[in-house]
């Protein structure tokens, strides 16, 4: 189907335009067609183990519920959800990242220091 | 097939992981110092469900399962998962390839929730079963 708003070609079942995030499917799809709404699952587990576990498990929480609402037929539900699984994964891929730099920058200025005192 | 999009972002990512494939595979993360330690640990002192996965990447990228295992089996055990998980996306990202993207019921995804839960909390307990969990 093409988006009724920005003319992006889009796929049958989809929910979410990708050009402009038009709203593409109201309620739930025919039978037999799941709606293609992605649930971050596979970021989520991937920020978890890779440490920084309270925002990982948070986005865990949200894809259970995208999943949920999807088989529940709740579609503006199960885009909420996703929209949060999506934000928390990047929340805890963000906050990660910075406390390993402030970290690794941290011990640089301790090494820095502790050189400079010896000398 | 149809020339793929975003060619540099493709070519950074691929780049980034076999970068890190290197660097996993040549320098061991408990004897070398070029991976920094985990905050987490570093601040509390507790071992997180994460714990120890660098390690068991570099074990795995020399064929030692078990020590792999050892030091942390969830993230050998949702290395498959994970794994099939990026190629799908990736595929359906850059070439438009589409290849089936696992659907877990919700059920299942709240076991993997509890699973990660209680491995982070019992790896931290020092009683004999327990402590084998700890990396």
């Amino acid at each position: 189907m093409y988006c009724p708003r920005c003319g992006t070609k889009n796929e049958d079942n989809a929910v979410q335009c990708p050009g402009c995030g038009q709203q593409l499917m109201a309620q739930a799809p025919p039978q037999g067609v799941r709606p293609d709404i992605p649930n971050y699952l596979v970021q989520s587990i991937l920020v978890t183990l890779l440490c920084c576990l309270p925002c990982g498990i948070v986005a865990i929480v949200y894809a259970a519920q995208v999943n949920g609402k999807i088989t529940a037929g709740d579609i503006p539900g199960a885009i909420d959800s996703s929209q949060k699984a999506k934000t928390w994964s990047w929340v805890a891929f963000g906050l990660g990242l910075a406390a390993i730099v402030i970290q690794v920058i941290l011990t640089l200025v301790g090494a820095g220091f502790a050189s400079a005192t010896q000398q | 097939m149809q020339a793929f999009k975003k060619p540099f972002f493709l070519i950074g990512i691929v780049m980034l992981i076999m970068g890190a494939g290197v660097l996993l595979f040549m320098y061991n993360p408990s004897v070398s110092s070029i991976f920094p330690p985990c905050p987490f640990h570093k601040l509390t002192g507790l071992y997180c469900p994460g714990c120890g996965s660098l390690r068991a990447l570099h074990q795995l990228l020399h064929g030692n399962v078990l020590a792999a295992l050892d030091l942390n089996f969830m993230m050998v055990l949702s290395l498959p998962f994970v794994g099939y998980g990026l190629l799908a996306q990736g595929l359906r990202y850059f070439f438009d390839i589409k290849i089936p993207i696992v659907f877990l019921p919700a059920g299942l995804i709240w076991i993997i929730f509890g699973l990660i839960v209680a491995y982070g909390i019992a790896r931290n307990i020092p009683v004999s079963p327990l402590t084998y969990l700890a990396p």
